[in-house]
């Protein structure tokens, strides 16, 4: 099986959308499975690395897309390729191929993930793509680009889910599906007030540490 | 009242015309606007960086023309999308300014609807208008694009106050009017 993937942090490389999606590589690597990484910063900033992508992405038999939320969806660079891979593939150009997204962000709540699933899954019909679903995992700032064993207890559900999803992939246990997302996972275990106080006062201590006097600065004065 | 348009049509758009539309029913409701072309403008992607809420407070370190939209945006009381709907989202060229308005929140957390988002940083923030152009008619993308402004407006803590239209390549310039008025009138 031909694998490529698609990590959409504006951050490429030290991104939490690599360190998830490279984790899942891994484990896809044990099976006997390789994937190729590309990134999304990296084809908007260089557009001729778009080409190498697309020669993969034709001879591949799945997709994964790995990605932040950037305000409700999908970062723009992402989108961006997105829009390449129709404009110069075509409606049909990827008939066939199966698409996988893994979408995460700070926020705990399942809601927050779903317009860039959405997006994706949208993307997949409109390429004619057959959709596995989406992976969606909260509470994920933390990581912030660190590999996921690294990250102790916390991300243990996370690689759960992961380590279910490569073994599936590989033994034919994920099929086209109506569903928007397969499973959604949180790090944080407590409600969200309690993470307000708790986020609130850790961004207050490392304000004074940092010297920052007013974090609610208006420049715009208005 | 003043409205920000931030214009994110490509050269090709076929509706190019819903911004005329646009431009004189502002006019007629008696409202000012400033409109933004972003093809025309080098607007850089957003670094990640997190520097805008805890190193520089509500400024972004990218010197490039977000400056004055968000200067707008805050003196603004309704901003306008203009925008081709990209798999039931918003296209990359307006994404791209969207992903730089975080100067806008600050970085403390606040509970609204149940959920965690980052307050405001200026108050009030204006309503919202999407007004999306679709190829022919997808019921699932015309239903995320409304979800994903309804999204936006949850995320600004804006309330109801937002709108949302969609122009299909039926829709003629009598039904693009119409469509755009009746948005307007839920927000303006």
């Amino acid at each position: 099986m031909k694998i490529v993937s698609l990590a959409g942090s504006n951050r490429g490389e030290k991104g939490t959308s690599a360190s998830l999606v490279n984790y899942l590589a891994q484990r896809l690597l044990k099976h006997g499975v390789s994937v190729a990484s590309h990134y999304s910063i990296h084809m908007y900033r260089q557009p001729h690395r778009i080409d190498a992508f697309l020669n993969e992405l034709k001879e591949s038999e799945l997709l994964i897309i790995s990605a932040p939320i950037y305000v409700d969806l999908l970062p723009s660079p992402l989108i961006h390729v997105l829009e390449e891979i129709r404009d110069r593939m075509g409606p049909k150009g990827l008939e066939g191929r199966k698409l996988l997204a893994i979408i995460h962000s700070g926020y705990p709540e399942p809601q927050q993930r779903r317009p860039s699933l959405g997006m994706c899954r949208c993307f997949g019909r409109e390429m004619s793509m057959e959709w596995w679903g989406g992976l969606s995992f909260g509470g994920t700032s933390p990581i912030s680009g660190q590999p996921l064993e690294a990250m102790g207890g916390m991300t243990k559900g996370i690689r759960s889910v992961l380590d279910q999803t490569a073994e599936k992939a590989v033994k034919g246990g994920l099929t086209g599906v109506e569903a928007l997302v397969l499973q959604d996972r949180s790090t944080i275990p407590v409600p969200p007030w309690m993470v307000r106080l708790m986020m609130n006062a850790m961004i207050r201590k490392d304000a004074r540490k940092g010297g920052v006097k007013d974090l609610r600065a208006r420049p715009f004065g208005v | 009242m003043k409205a920000l348009v931030l214009n994110a049509f490509p050269a090709s758009e076929k509706h190019s015309e819903a911004e005329s539309i646009l431009k004189s029913l502002l006019i007629k409701k008696g409202w000012q606007y400033d409109i933004y072309t972003l093809r025309d403008m080098e607007i850089k992607p957003c670094a990640s960086c997190g520097n805008c809420a805890v190193r520089t407070p509500g400024q972004c370190s990218r010197g490039d023309g977000m400056k004055d939209i968000l200067a707008g945006w805050v003196r603004s009381g309704l901003v306008i999308f203009l925008t081709p709907i990209s798999f039931g989202g918003y296209h990359s060229e307006l994404k791209k300014v969207i992903d730089r308005i975080l100067p806008l929140k600050n970085a403390y957390f606040t509970v609204y609807r149940g959920e965690l988002h980052h307050e405001n940083r200026y108050k009030p923030m204006p309503s919202l208008l999407a007004i999306g152009t679709l190829g022919e008619e997808n019921g699932e993308e015309r239903e995320d694009f409304r979800y994903l402004t309804e999204r936006n407006a949850v995320n600004m803590l804006i309330e109801d106050r937002y709108a949302v239209a969609v122009i299909t390549e039926n829709d003629g310039p009598a039904d693009m009017e119409d469509h755009i008025a009746k948005a307007l009138e839920e927000v303006g």
